[in-house]
């Protein structure tokens, strides 16, 4: 489905992008000699192709109509052609291990402005800055607003406002400064350029590009605080580049004598209203967004699309009042993706996020691509060369300069101060992109006459950065030995920890009478679970919102898919109703069984009970309340039914075709608590026997230690201490068990070690990967067992205390941490007098079902 | 240094800046939040802490609190609790969360990760067994989830069964099985977090003026 979308979607864009371009092209003629993306391909064929105003003798029966779709189609066609680059790019991985893509984009459309330049002898296709900030970049900014790292983004706000506001006033300012007095000093020759000029050239090469430093940034895992910093950068320096880009060409029309103080102060408020206009008005998209789908639960089919319309006209509308537009497209992502993603549904939320993506990244690469055919027109390469490489060499000096020095004021300030490693980073992170370019073209040229050096040199300036920088990078971040991202995974430890250490920093806070991060971010928090969830949230998804409840859910969630694959994998629902069925059986006996527990023959633990923990770990051993619901469920519904609802739900995939053609329609279970019986059934059982394989996972070891300690503690029952020690030779009990246990368990030991290998290193993993072993197993071993045990109970007894007894149980879990030595003791003790003779109750296991795994 | 008139005289204040790191001023600002908060008394009582506004929306303050009346926060050995505490042990439980220098060696910084880890660990281990229970974590994990209002407890139950779960699948393969089943033991704990970069994360800003009259 979510495929569909795409592609829907994707179709609006392209409709959009051809309005878009036939407006464009009719400003081209006003502007500049910049030529169209297929306009002026368009009115080449014009020219050529007379048949639609010829007179028609009779009906023609097909007509060639190229005319009329010729944009359309060009369009169309390029975009495609782009595609494809990346495709064959992405199919050379060696090659993008060592050059990122977007380099790789560029040179490709190298390639491609050549062979236009060889068929048509002029470049027919260049980015237009209509094009480019119309259609290409909303969406890019959205995506990056949108999924943006809240919690990280404003940690470091106050360092990214820095760099943006301060550090992109510096870069434009020095570049402009030097580069005039270079001029003035005679080091370009006869260049027509003022200083107004060349500030307006600096301050339209001062911004750091966000597409091209995600593009780069993405493929080298940088640790997330270096990264967030260049990043956020980059969206939010756009206020001040618009901001300046505008002064410097009002000043440039008004010429150097009619500025005053008067003037300047109208730019420096005008920057402030252009950012914080800009942001509010994202900030006002933001809020409507979420309210709008805190009600679209009834056409849940385009509820996506209100995300992608209302981020587009959050961009229009800042441009409209010309305000900074990237600023507003961020702050409106940034806002609404926690209730966006609380409300809608979570098909939405997932369209949403991949369509977002689609969109992003394919204008992305389009850019990347024309940037490259760009460069292939003799008209904009006019060569200076003083010019072009003093302004490569100060743009990268200036950058180092301004980011060390800022950087070296707020780390005075900063808890963990940035180190130098990272500071050259952030320096050479800064990549100038298609911003810049697209601003280039934007000059007038009446008022500036060498209008195409600078595009030139902003050309060179962008492949220096894209290309060479981007390159280097990478063996730079290893080189360097920049700390680099963690691995992120969700577990649930940590979520809880992390929860827990931000309340505890807070409350410490509190005490200490101190005001920092954490207090504001407490009272921010606070404020927002009073006025503005009840106000944006749907009221149901209020409950999920709990970021470790979230975490649950999801762990849950891929628990439940895990097991109805596994399910499907076994090719029947024998798996998942006898594991149901088992739980319920045990239950019973375990409560039944406790109190009977302490005569156990010890071996009967050690052998058996082994085995039991082997075969049955899928005891509910530690949430019994959990199972208590289940089985509460459970009574009241019919077998039968199970099966039938589990069958739907397992081949919803093969019946999804047969609804394919309705446009408003493709859900199978349309019943929505069918769907979620299901859900939580299969999670539910799912959970509780993957728990229960973990809590199991080597019993016999336990089992033997716990034996050891106890028979320690039991030295007056007539087993000495050193005995004990040395029970490989001495205590009769434990070498029985030692190798009846290891024998009882040749079957099992596969899956031991199959499991050790799904555990790497150290590192925390997600317990939904593991247990699936184990419930494999244990259908195989259970079933005989199971029917063995029903119709005679008596038989089965001392089994199933065993069973009650393993190290596993809930009670036993209790008691491990408080009584375990006395309980076990007598319970031992106990057991040793007891009769022996019942082991064969319990068949030996089948072999293992290797075969399957 | 205007702050420190008031104050105990500066004897008392070398040692202890040395014992903890904070610097003069730093403790000056303590010391004055401290007599602030114990309305000029020598100690500061369990409902000191509770008088405080802010911490009332904090799920988890009765931990918090503990800990301040907790030995072993103190120095190395403590164990049980006290009723009242005096400056000293206040502004030695505060300096488990001084950020880390700067030039620290990397010997340092796992002394510094292992010390803040331990505070941490004390909060969960209420018992002092050394190792974190099952039964502890729920109520750990109850108390922490009991102020989102909508979820219930039988939740926050299965949560933290879910989470002992996970810590479970991280041990076994690590160490001895038995000691899972105990619960959570230190050296674990320090595995389990050993991605938490907590030298660095563990850490509030001392300013070094005073801002107590904004807090409540």
């Amino acid at each position: 489905m979510a495929t569909l979308w795409r592609f829907t979607l994707f179709l609006c864009m392209l409709l959009m992008a051809c309005g878009g371009l036939s407006l464009a092209s009719k400003e081209a003629k006003t502007r500049n000699t910049q030529t169209e993306t297929g306009t002026a391909s368009s009115s080449n064929t014009t020219g050529e192709g007379g048949h639609g105003g010829a007179p028609i003798t009779t009906l023609p029966i097909v007509t060639w109509k190229w005319d009329h779709i010729s944009v359309q189609y060009l369009v169309a066609l390029w975009v495609l052609v782009c595609w494809l680059c990346k495709l064959l790019i992405e199919a050379n991985h060696n090659v993008t291990n060592y050059i990122p893509e977007s380099a790789l984009l560029i040179c490709s459309g190298f390639i491609l402005g050549g062979m236009i330049w060889g068929a048509d002898k002029v470049q027919t296709f260049s980015l237009s800055p209509t094009v480019f900030f119309y259609f290409l970049l909303p969406q890019i900014i959205l995506d990056s607003g949108y999924h943006m790292p809240n919690k990280l983004f404003f940690t470091n706000l106050g360092a990214i406002l820095i760099h943006a506001v301060i550090g992109t006033c510096w870069n434009a300012a020095s570049l402009g400064l030097s580069l005039w007095g270079c001029h003035m000093g005679g080091a370009m020759g006869d260049l027509d350029i003022g200083l107004l000029q060349y500030l307006l050239f600096g301050s339209l090469m001062a911004a750091v590009d966000p597409v091209a430093v995600l593009a780069v940034f993405d493929q080298v895992h940088v640790n997330e605080v270096l990264f967030i910093i260049v990043f956020g950068e980059s969206l939010l320096n756009d206020g001040v580049t618009v901001v300046l880009f505008n002064v410097f060409d009002a000043f440039v029309s008004l010429g150097g004598g009619r500025i005053n103080a008067a003037e300047i102060i109208k730019g420096i408020v005008s920057f402030f209203v252009v950012a914080f206009g800009g942001s509010l008005v994202g900030i006002a998209f933001g809020i409507l967004i979420s309210l709008l789908t805190r009600c679209t639960k009834n056409i849940q089919i385009i509820e996506p699309g209100f995300i992608f319309v209302m981020g587009y006209l959050s961009y229009l509308t800042a441009e409209m009042l010309s305000l900074s537009a990237i600023l507003s497209t961020t702050f409106c992502g940034v806002l609404c993706q926690k209730y966006v993603r609380a409300n809608m549904d979570e098909s939405s939320v997932q369209t949403v996020k991949y369509a977002m993506k689609v969109f992003a990244n394919g204008s992305e690469t389009i850019i990347f691509v024309f940037l490259g055919i760009s460069a292939i027109d003799k008209v904009i390469w006019v060569w200076n060369t003083g010019f072009i490489l003093l302004t490569v060499f100060f743009v990268f000096v200036y950058r180092f300069i301004g980011v060390f020095f800022l950087q070296w004021i707020l780390n005075r300030y900063r808890l963990v101060p940035v180190e130098l490693i990272d500071m050259v980073i952030m320096s050479y992170g800064g990549l100038r992109g298609a911003v810049a370019y697209g601003l280039a073209v934007l000059l007038d040229e009446k008022k500036i006459k060498e209008k195409n050096l600078m595009i030139c040199t902003t050309l060179i300036v962008v492949y220096f950065t894209v290309i060479l920088q981007g390159i280097t990078m990478k063996p730079l971040v290893m080189w360097l030995k920049v700390k680099r991202a963690a691995v992120t995974e969700v577990s649930l430890l940590e979520k809880i920890t992390n929860k827990m250490f931000n309340h505890t920093l807070v409350a410490i806070e509190d005490i200490s009478g101190q005001i920092g991060d954490n207090y504001f971010r407490s009272k921010w928090r606070h404020f927002e679970e009073k006025w503005m969830t009840p106000f944006l949230m749907k009221p149901s998804a209020r409950k999920k919102q709990d970021e470790v409840f979230d975490v649950f859910h999801q762990l849950n969630l891929k628990d439940a898919m895990e097991y109805v694959t596994e399910g499907e994998r076994r090719g029947s629902l024998e798996f998942v109703r006898n594991d149901s069925a088992i739980l319920d059986f045990k239950k019973k006996l375990e409560s039944e069984y406790t109190e009977v527990m302490p005569d156990m023959p010890p071996y009967m633990i050690n052998d058996h009970g082994a085995m039991f923990t082997m075969g049955r770990d899928h005891i509910p051993s530690v949430s019994l309340e959990m199972h208590e619901q289940t089985m509460k469920a459970m009574r009241g519904a019919e077998a039968v039914d199970v099966h039938h609802l589990l069958d739907q739900h397992l081949y919803k995939s093969r019946k999804q075709y047969r609804h394919g053609f309705s446009r408003s329609d493709f859900k199978i279970n349309r019943d929505e608590k069918e769907v979620q019986e299901i859900f939580q059934r299969t999670m539910r059982n799912r959970l509780e026997s993957f728990k229960s394989a973990k809590m199991g996972v080597s019993p016999p070891k336990t089992i033997v230690k716990y034996s050891k300690k106890e028979q320690q503690e039991k030295t007056p029952n007539g087993k000495s201490v050193s005995k004990t020690k040395l029970y490989h030779s001495g205590d009769e009990d434990f070498e029985f068990s030692e190798g009846d246990s290891a024998s009882g368990y040749d079957s099992s030991y596969p899956s031991f070690s199959m499991r050790a290998t799904y555990r790497p290193g150290g590192g925390i993993e997600n317990p939904a990967f593991v247990p699936d072993l184990y419930p494999t197993d244990l259908l195989q071993e259970i079933p005989p067992w199971l029917a063995e045990s029903e119709p005679d109970s008596s038989m089965v007894a001392p089994s199933l205390r065993a069973q009650a007894n393993l190290p596993n149980s809930p009670m036993e879990m209790r008691r491990l941490g408080l009584l375990r030595a006395s309980t076990r003791s007598t319970d031992t003790k106990q057991m040793n007098n007891d009769q022996l003779p019942s082991p064969p109750t319990s068949p030996p296991p089948p072999p293992p079902p290797s075969g399957q795994m | 240094m205007g702050a420190l008139q008031s104050s105990p005289g500066r004897p008392e204040y070398s040692d202890l800046a040395e014992k903890t790191g904070f610097s003069f001023e730093q403790i000056g600002v303590l010391h004055k939040r401290f007599k602030q908060l114990s309305h000029n008394e020598e100690t500061l009582q369990r409902d000191n802490f509770n008088e405080i506004d802010d911490l009332a929306f904090n799920p988890i303050r009765a931990q918090i609190i503990e800990a301040f009346f907790d030995r072993r926060n103190f120095h190395q050995n403590g164990a049980g609790k006290v009723q009242e505490i005096g400056f000293e042990e206040f502004v030695v439980v505060m300096s488990h969360f001084r950020p880390p220098s700067a030039d620290m060696t990397e010997e340092q910084r796992g002394k510094t990760r292992r010390e803040k880890l331990r505070f941490l660990f004390n909060m969960h281990d209420t018992d002092n067994d050394g190792t974190i229970t099952l039964e502890e974590y729920r109520h750990v994990v109850e108390e922490l989830l009991s102020r989102s209002g909508t979820l219930e407890k039988e939740t926050a139950k299965c949560i933290a069964d879910a989470a002992m779960l996970e810590v479970a699948s991280i041990s076994v393969g690590h160490m001895e099985p038995d000691e899972f089943y105990e619960g959570i033991t230190f050296e674990h704990f320090l595995k389990l977090l050993e991605r938490f970069e907590i030298e660095s994360r563990m850490t509030i800003r001392f300013l070094n003026m005073d801002t107590t009259t904004l807090c409540k």
